[in-house]
């Protein structure tokens, strides 16, 4: 191997033997070796070249000036056999690190002496006869610039060195261990940039000299093959494919084939800046690597897929990549001699980075889930598997709804809450989904009276819940009422608002049941049941029952996990008085924003408020829409409910928020928000499910609704849920007959 | 937690494109060594290599599954400038008692006279239909109007998007409202030549694909491409493997009138830009929900994005090329997972895409 730079920008050559061990060439030469980080960790001198590797300085020769190449001997042994070319054209072998092979000794500081001096370009070791080094120099007159060197030439005979003489010799010529006459001189009247042996015979040496590219055959060194280029740089043969050899000039690498050697069989396309270095990929076939100077990336050819001939044409496919092993310019890079696709990068400050091209991976998921990549040969199978630890977070909407199916969510039309429950139980979104489809069952026509509903029941697949937004619109008849707090007798000034919509509103918000009773304590014996104390002491406080609030803070309290704080929200509201500037107020009014819960929040927002100013508990994001709306229903007039109510739909509408359909229910509005729903989570499964309960009506013919079930069902399909789909199927043709021949007929 | 298995795929040579079946029992892989692999799923998860056949004499590029309602149908193209269709064959045979299906190829496309960049099957509800991109630029699409007869298969359009084609996607959408769309990108190298990624729209009235849209921000090579599933969604998402990962949201414009022939217009906006792989991106895939987004790049990882409910797209997981996880700069393994946002994993990779890759660049030489 060889190389060629100039100035002292460092170089790197990689051990032919010695997997673990290259140099850095600069004004010096430096032998490191390379190590997984574990081994070496917390010794002194280590350099970390990778997240996982690191190198260790073994030794430095600072012996020979004026490096010009360097070429490392080819044979296991002597193995720190290094060949040096100078700028005056003498070559030199040195070693470096402790050699006790005689026949390293032997070698070691002798030199190679042309007649006239000139720069030495390049250095190439013959691969399979080692004694045989050929150096590539510059033009001097009519002399030759190809010289090939036996380095076991005998020594003039005065040649037998004292062993404490095994020192380079500096500029001066050590006549002792000169060798000036070498074994061939090729190249006469001509300059020498680049060199190497072909592997295909001993004999033939490939060079880019002045102007062309020459392989002389040393059976007749008169008789040389040349073609004429400038692209003589670099010249180096593929290890795979040994009639295929790159070299470069500025910025372009041509590449030939020997077998037709007139013309280069491709050019790659120029880079803007000089190319300083172009190798193959020891261990990959077809892999070319090029650097440009002041640059941090290494230009990679795949010519892995060599050309095939159809018909007389061939042309190579390239695939061009570039890779980026460190952020500064990369002053030279060498291939690991048997580690896949990996090289090691020396910056000009000889900062060094372990670096692996890796393969281009190829991809893709299953409809199942899992995901499966090709990288190079070799295939993975990726598939989600949970830990205990992972149980707690949410996975994706595909698990969920292929995991929702096989629990029959959606199916349970009788408990229509229950869907909430087969879902997984903690999507707080489809928690009010379901109650609210729940809630509208039993009254297919909330435009109706409580009267007329009784008369609808025979008939009540006609008509379709329209949402409480339709509902308080159409109330008519609203009374007020001024409501004083339960406990106190004086006349109170909050102002209560009664319509029969807004008792069916109050009911579709799940507040008070059905029937004439409008007691709102069933439901704050369920919160309390299902521990949600805050929001049942608002919703009691809501209904001007400050006692009633205190005796569930305090429940909550004392009960098991209770939070003790509780009290202490307990005591602060018994201090509640209508006085408009008492300190009690001041301090609520101040102080609740700091409150974490938002119903205690909006209780004492509401508690603080003036009258008919509700915007504190009315904008509370995280209390329930259906606490809100109900809230509005009870304290804001008509003009005021209706305004609000408006804006909360738009509000939802916009944000695919499910708690929304309490108010659009199963209308236009509805399928909007749903859309929303269905751009924000792909969740066809509810979208089909819900909107399937607007049957019958002009929701289900909705394109965007068949366009929800049709990819609803092909999801079934894709999951191979036969009997699911058929399942969905026939839910869908109950609900929705008009379903029936399209199911028939795309099945 | 994502957890990677090695299989033994015995290519010889470097596997270019993986394609699962509709059902994702069944798996197809395709090689320099210019041959296709079918492997199928056991009971008990583990794949087995069923088929093995040489297919062209060059590079195959890529290979794909028809819809299952077609039967059991392959298309695969090369660098050998064909394309063809393949079908197993169900019979009584010594193979199949070996655990062995048999292909046999029923046409070959040789329309092309450069490299087959890319094959598809176009959406199922628009019937048979296979489309193959080149490197001169053309996309053609072809129908078979018998689906019982494979071997007759018509060039019914040929587009011409002047620049080599590296890779195409269907929209997968089959609203009516959403007529055939198909997205090019181009792996030309140059530049000034503008926007890579070409959006074609099928035109009922002219019956003529026309160019709808040209995302005239990606500039670099394309790599790759996928629309994501749409699920009825009412808008259309692309992500496109160039130097950096993006996803785009095409908004179908609401037509003014019914009668306006010409193609939709999109509002388009770009949902993420993540250069986290601090280096050419290979290869983009959607899962079925078009909620989580894998990506490969030059880096040699393999990283899943996901949306939480803002849109906000983050990493949520990263695995190298063979397998193994990233140690990151804590000394955690990061890990490859499908959950959102809440894991510490997972926030460990958190950066927001447009500001992050700088830092990857330390964890992953490359």
């Amino acid at each position: 191997c060889s190389l060629g730079y100039g100035g002292s920008k460092p170089d790197i050559l990689w051990s032919p033997h010695h997997v673990d061990r290259y140099v850095i060439c600069d004004s010096e030469l430096s032998l490191y070796r390379i190590e997984s980080l574990g081994s070496t960790e917390a010794k002194a001198g280590v350099i970390q070249l990778s997240e996982e590797t690191a190198a260790t300085l073994l030794a430095i020769n600072s012996d020979t000036p004026y490096m010009k190449c360097v070429a490392w001997y080819p044979k296991h042994e002597p193995e720190c056999l290094l060949a040096v070319g100078q700028a005056n054209g003498r070559v030199v072998l040195t070693s470096l690190g402790q050699s006790h092979n005689s026949k390293c000794k032997e070698l070691m500081g002798k030199e190679f002496v042309p007649k006239h001096a000139r720069q030495c370009n390049t250095l190439s070791w013959n691969p399979a006869d080692s004694n045989w080094l050929a150096a590539g120099l510059d033009k001097h007159r009519a002399d030759f610039s190809v010289l090939i060197w036996d380095i076991s030439s005998k020594y003039a005979p005065e040649a037998t060195v004292p062993p404490e003489k095994i020192r380079l010799p500096s500029g001066d010529a050590d006549v002792g261990t000169v060798v000036t006459k070498p074994l061939y001189e090729l190249g006469q009247n001509d300059a020498c940039l680049s060199l190497c042996w072909l592997p295909r015979d001993q004999k033939l040496l490939l060079a880019g000299m002045h102007r062309n590219l020459a392989i002389f055959d040393l059976r007749n060194t008169s008789q040389k093959m040349f073609v004429n280029t400038k692209a003589i740089q670099g010249v180096t043969v593929d290890p795979f494919f040994h009639d295929r050899v790159a070299s470069f000039f500025e910025g372009q690498v041509a590449i030939w084939d020997l077998r037709k050697f007139e013309k280069p069989v491709l050019t790659l396309s120029e880079q803007p800046k000089p190319l300083t270095k172009v190798a193959w990929c020891p261990t990959r076939a077809g892999l070319l690597a090029t650097l440009t100077r002041d640059s941090n990336v290494v230009r990679l050819y795949d010519m892995q897929h060599a050309p095939t001939p159809i018909g007389d044409e061939t042309e190579p496919t390239i695939i061009e990549r570039s890779v980026q092993p460190c952020e500064s310019f990369i002053s030279s890079f060498a291939w690991h001699p048997s580690a896949q696709n990996r090289m090691v990068v020396v910056s000009p400050n000889r900062a060094m980075t372990d670096f692996t091209v890796f393969e281009r991976i190829s991809l893709a998921w299953s409809s199942t889930s899992s995901l499966m990549w090709a990288c190079g040969r070799h295939l993975y199978d990726c598939a989600e598997e949970r830990t205990g630890s992972e149980a707690a977070v949410e996975s994706d909407i595909a698990t969920k709804m292929r995991a929702r199916a096989q629990s029959r969510y959606g199916h349970d039309t009788v408990q229509v809450w229950r869907n909430y429950v087969l879902a997984g139980g903690d999507d707080p979104q489809l928690k009010s989904l379901w109650y609210t489809l729940h809630y509208i069952l039993p009254f297919q026509c909330p435009y109706l009276t409580l009267d007329q509903e009784q008369k609808q029941q025979g008939n009540k697949q006609t008509v379709v819940y329209s949402g409480i937004k339709n509902i308080v619109k159409s109330s008519s008849g609203t009374t007020e009422s001024r409501r004083s707090w339960s406990d106190s007798d004086r006349q109170g000034d909050v102002v209560r608002y009664h319509s029969e919509e807004r008792s069916l509103a109050l009911r579709l918000c799940g507040w008070i049941g059905r029937g004439p009773d409008v007691d709102v304590e069933p439901f704050l014996r369920s919160l309390e049941q299902e521990g949600e104390w805050e929001r049942a002491a608002a919703v009691a406080l809501f209904n001007l029952d400050i006692r009633r609030a205190i005796q569930i803070l305090n429940k909550g309290a004392s009960s098991e996990k209770g939070d003790l704080n509780l009290n202490v929200v307990a005591m602060a509201l018994s201090g509640h008085t209508d006085e408009k500037s008492s300190l009690w107020r001041e301090m609520c009014s101040s102080l609740r924003l700091q409150l974490r819960s938002p119903y205690l929040r909006a209780s004492f927002a509401f508690l603080t408020s003036e009258p008919g100013a509700y915007d504190g508990v009315l904008y509370e994001s995280r209390v329930a829409v259906r606490d809100r709306v109900a809230f509005a229903c009870m304290f804001l007039s008509d003009t005021q409910l209706s305004r609000y109510i408006d804006k909360l739909t738009n509000e939802m509408k916009e944000a695919g928020n499910l708690e929304g359909i309490l108010l659009t229910g199963l209308t236009k509005d509805g399928v909007d928000l749903m859309e929303s729903y269905v751009d924000r989570t792909g969740d066809v499964q509810t979208a089909s499910f819900c909107m399937l309960k607007g049957s019958p009506g002009e929701v289900v013919k909705d394109p965007r609704v068949q366009c929800w079930i049709e990819n609803y069902r092909n999801l079934l399909d894709a999951w191979r849920f036969w009997h699911k789909r058929a399942e969905f199927d026939i839910h869908r043709s109950k609900l929705d007959p008009s379903s029936k021949p399209l199911a028939q007929a795309r099945s | 937690m994502f957890v990677a298995r090695s299989i033994a795929a015995d290519h010889k040579d470097l596997i270019h494109d993986v394609s699962y079946d509709f059902h994702g029992r069944r798996m197809a892989t395709c090689s320099s060594d210019q041959s296709v692999k079918v492997w199928d799923k056991s009971e008990s998860g583990e794949w087995h290599c069923t088929a093995s056949w040489k297919t062209h004499s060059g590079s195959v590029w890529r290979v794909t599954w028809a819809h299952p309602e077609f039967g059991q149908v392959l298309a695969s193209c090369s660098f050998d400038r064909t394309a063809a269709v393949w079908e197993e064959i169900v019979g009584e045979s010594n193979d199949k008692q070996r655990g062995q299906s048999h292909w046999i190829k029923r046409t070959t496309l040789v329309d092309s006279r450069t490299s087959v960049t890319d094959v598809k099957f176009a959406p199922k509800h628009m019937g048979l239909m296979l489309t193959t991109c080149s490197a001169d630029g053309v996309v053609r699409i072809y129908e078979a109007p018998d689906v019982m007869n494979l071997s007759q298969w018509s060039l019914q359009h040929e587009i011409s998007s002047k620049l080599s084609c590296s890779c195409i996607s269907w929209n997968p959408s089959s609203s009516r409202a959403h007529p055939p769309m198909i997205a090019v990108g181009s792996d030309d190298s140059c530049v000034t030549y503008g926007g890579k990624v070409q959006i074609y729209e099928y035109n009922e009235n002219t019956r003529k694909y026309a160019k709808a849209e040209t995302l005239m921000t990606v500039t670099d090579p394309v790599h790759d491409l996928a629309f994501a599933p749409n699920l009825g969604r009412s808008f259309h998402v692309l992500a496109v493997a160039t130097k950096d990962v993006r996803i785009f949201k095409l908004m179908p414009m609401r037509k003014e009138t019914a009668t306006s022939s010409g193609p939709t217009k999109f509002e388009v906006q770009i949902m993420a830009q993540f250069d986290h792989h601090n280096s050419q991106v290979w290869r983009v895939s959607w899962n079925i929900t078009s909620t989580l987004l894998a990506s490969s790049g030059d880096d040699g990882c393999v990283r899943l994005w996901k949306a939480n409910y803002m849109d906000n797209w983050k990493c949520t997981g990263i695995l190298k090329g063979d397998g193994s996880p990233v140690i990151g700069s804590s000394g955690q393994p990061v890990a490859l997972s499908a959950a959102g946002g809440s894991s510490a994993l997972a926030s460990q990779n958190a950066l927001n895409g447009v500001m992050a890759g700088r830092k990857k660049a330390q964890l992953m030489p490359g």
